[in-house]
């Protein structure tokens, strides 16, 4: 384990990163700010918790599009769709910094134990490159980044806190991107896909598998402690709420999105589970 | 007749937006997330959808869906031993993040940002 930090390193990269910054921002920033002294210290440490957590997803998620965007080079996926998922890369990283902000603004220190080890993509055994390209794309963003954009828009509905509405508005803002990603890239490979009839059928084949795992991992199950209202209007994650969103996500966005994209996503969701 | 929690008409524009008329590159909304197909690849509209989820009366009025936590059933997915820990996140797979208060393995509640997707050789 590692002590993971958002520190710049104080050369001139750093003006390099504001300029990479401001250029990727699809939200213009408000000037907010938070009143530290307006809230209960408990809540504050409870809050403040969930973006450490966050704070460390979001910078192994970075691990996950870096190589994803490796695999698009093998699959020999269009120019923008390789640039894009490089800009999904640093947008993961940029998060990292955006949680580091939020910490302190809470009052912590933004240092998070963290397992810096990168874990190979899968490859899925001897799929051809652009099918392994095709399967990661869709578990990656048309399904968890999905997930990810409900569950912000639902904790957004209950935040009232400026400063936390804005920071969660900015991330929210690039999940959008990172949840069509995915339909886009389907919509451009469909004349491939039309052509590699076997190709789509091991990909839905993939996808029974692949949406009992994404249940186990991100439909949370368990009795769920209320939060209390402090935490709502903070932003804070509801596990309860998570699980809503994750069923009505799937069910009426998901699986339609990918059903739209010629893939028969509804049946792969009825017929859900492991198949290794 | 009810309609469909906010999160849900926000992840179906994003969703099908490839099957729909694309909207401009405004940021005027059309007061309903579920039905304008915006591209979110474009700044501006990325500002508007995400304006949509400020459950205010910005991008066209979206706020009567504010809380979207109505009473629907959701489904149960069962048969899973965990533990749940004071926090509310649970113990289930290796590999994932621990909860901050139990120290226990979390289901990534918290998780923002793409999980690594599962392999599966054949």
């Amino acid at each position: 384990m590692s002590t993971l930090t958002a520190a710049l390193s104080g050369t001139p990269l750093e003006k390099e990163l504001a300029a990479i910054q401001s250029g990727l921002e699809r939200v213009p920033r408000t000037d907010t700010h938070f009143d530290l002294s307006a809230w209960d210290p408990k809540t504050i440490v409870a809050v403040r918790a969930q973006w450490e957590m966050r704070m460390m997803v979001e910078h192994r998620s970075s691990m996950v599009f870096s190589q994803l965007a490796q695999q698009l080079f093998e699959a020999n996926a269009s120019l923008d769709a390789k640039i894009v998922m490089m800009r999904m890369a640093q947008d993961e990283l940029r998060h990292t910094g955006t949680c580091a902000e939020v910490i302190e603004v809470l009052g912590g220190k933004a240092e998070v134990e963290a397992d810096l080890v990168v874990q190979p993509l899968a490859k899925h055994g001897n799929a051809t490159p652009e099918e392994r390209a095709l399967r990661n794309v869709i578990y990656t963003t048309t399904m968890s980044e999905m997930i990810a954009c409900a569950r912000f828009v639902a904790t957004l509905d209950r935040t009232t806190d400026p400063y936390m509405r804005d920071v969660i508005r900015r991330l929210l803002s690039d999940e959008i991107l990172h949840g069509q990603f995915g339909f886009h890239y389907l919509a451009a490979w469909r004349p491939w896909l039309d052509a590699h009839a076997e190709v789509r059928a091991s990909i839905e084949r993939y996808l029974i598998h692949a949406f009992a795992i994404f249940e186990e991992e991100l439909a949370p199950r368990g009795a769920f402690p209320a939060l209390s209202v402090d935490e709502m209007r903070l932003g804070a994650d509801d596990p309860k709420l998570a699980r809503e969103v994750f069923y009505g996500t799937v069910e009426h966005a998901i699986v339609p999105g990918l059903e739209n994209q010629g893939l028969a996503a509804g049946a792969a969701w009825r017929e859900r589970r492991r198949l290794a | 007749m009810t309609r469909e929690p906010h999160f849900v008409r926000f992840a179906q524009a994003l969703a099908l937006v490839t099957g729909l008329a694309g909207c401009s590159a405004t940021t005027t909304g059309t007061g309903d997330a579920g039905g304008t197909g915006g591209d979110a690849a474009s700044g501006d509209d990325a500002a508007m959808v995400a304006d949509a989820g400020g459950g205010g009366d910005d991008a066209g009025g979206l706020g009567d869906d504010a809380g979207a936590a109505d009473d629907a059933d959701v489904a149960d997915a069962g048969g899973f031993d965990c533990t749940t820990c004071d926090c509310g996140f649970t113990g289930l797979d290796a590999g994932l993040p621990v909860c901050p208060v139990e120290a226990q393995v979390v289901c990534g509640c918290v998780a923002i940002g793409p999980l690594a997707p599962p392999d599966l050789m054949v």
